[in-house]
């Protein structure tokens, strides 16, 4: 079957599902693992990676036909970097205290293989419309686990989620601090996994 | 030739259209990344040296240390920025003194990377507190298992975070034996 055939909906939603850039490729695992032990921070990493991901995918597909075979690594990395550049400066100008908490992450999106795996895989061979579609589906697929990481590991490690108090308001209640710690991003994302792939065999294939 | 040319030419041209573009942004948000940084300066030294109405930046003994003056223009002391080794990383507090600095009169963590829920505990009021109209003639000493005392310097570690506390006390000490001349 020839790559495009594919219907425009499932071009979207393959990112969000099928082939989820977490749950499936297993790409960009270092914010992934790094920044999500609150659920605001998962959501601003995530959000903040899609917006790098849909517009460096856009450029690269509209000068796919301009920028010679030789130089494209080069030249995705120009593009990425500029806007990963943009992203941190917006992001200290209007939100400082999320800007914070994130730190060097932010500038790490450069090296996030969402990014550059898209550019390479599909933006670079694909038409306008299919390359935002794709880009906005792994996105929102990113985003989707990034901020659910965030929620499980915020309400067992603080007891709350979105800094709204949960467990926390029950008095014996004891953070469970592993969770907040790199330890807790592993157990959770590894349970995650495991807990999404059994479930996807038992119902699909 | 003609390849060479064309590689040098696109990737000229990204870069130039790239930097442009950062250029703009960068206009844009630098003077608002400034004030979110001199907002959180005065934060800090109004908190550790209440009473402060104005401040001006000055060098002691080769350290940038902010004087502040009352409101009636009278010098009340010192807030003094410094930063150290944590359990983790980099800890980086502000702490104001008296003029004769003899007393601390405040504590504040400007940044930390230290285990949430334990060594982060650093930054809570239950912390800082404690070095609030604070005797430091010899220096602060932590105490564990011992109770705490203002007129003798001594502070207690957080339980659990032994380190993390000893940091910041570490810190405290280096930067006042420095603007001391020590």
């Amino acid at each position: 079957m020839p790559r495009h055939a594919l219907p425009l909906s499932e071009e979207f939603l393959k990112g969000v599902w099928k082939e989820n850039p977490i749950l499936v490729q297993v790409l960009g695992m270092c914010p992934t693992l790094a920044v999500t032990n609150s659920a605001i921070n998962g959501m601003a990493m995530a959000l903040a990676t899609s917006f790098v991901l849909i517009n460096s995918s856009l450029f690269v597909t509209l000068l796919k036909s301009l920028i010679p075979h030789q130089v494209r690594m080069g030249t995705y990395m120009i593009i990425i970097a500029a806007f990963v550049t943009i992203a941190d400066l917006v992001l200290a100008a209007e939100f400082p205290v999320i800007s914070k908490a994130l730190g060097p992450y932010v500038p790490l999106i450069v090296v996030n293989c969402i990014i550059l795996g898209r550019a390479e895989a599909f933006a670079s061979k694909q038409p306008v419309g299919r390359t935002l579609l794709d880009a906005m589906g792994n996105g929102l697929g990113f985003l989707m686990i990034l901020t659910s990481l965030g929620a499980v590991r915020e309400f067992f490690g603080f007891g709350s989620v979105f800094g709204l108090g949960l467990l926390n308001q029950w008095p014996s209640f004891h953070p469970w601090v592993v969770m907040v710690g790199p330890a807790g991003a592993f157990l959770t994302l590894g349970s995650g996994l495991g807990l999404i792939n059994y479930l996807a065999r038992k119902g699909g294939a | 030739m003609k390849t060479v040319l064309r590689l040098v030419l696109v990737l000229t041209l990204t870069s130039l259209v790239a930097a442009a573009a950062l250029a703009e942004v960068y206009t844009y948000a630098q003077p608002k990344i400034q004030r979110h940084k001199e907002a959180a300066l005065k934060r800090a030294i109004f908190q550790v040296l209440p009473g402060t109405q104005t401040y001006a930046d000055t060098v002691m003994h080769g350290k940038t240390v902010y004087a502040c003056a009352g409101p009636d223009g009278a010098r009340i002391g010192y807030a003094i920025p410094a930063e150290g080794n944590g359990y983790q990383g980099t800890i980086s507090l502000m702490f104001g003194v008296t003029p004769d600095m003899r007393k601390v009169t405040g504590m504040s963590v400007l940044g930390h990377a230290e285990t949430p829920g334990l060594g982060a505990k650093i930054e809570e009021a239950s912390f800082t507190g404690k070095f609030a109209d604070l005797n430091v003639l010899n220096g602060i000493e932590l105490v564990k298992n011992a109770p705490p005392d203002k007129a003798t310097g001594k502070v207690d570690a957080i339980t659990g975070a032994t380190i993390s506390s000893r940091a910041a006390v570490r810190i405290i000490n280096a930067a006042l034996a420095q603007v001391g001349g020590n």
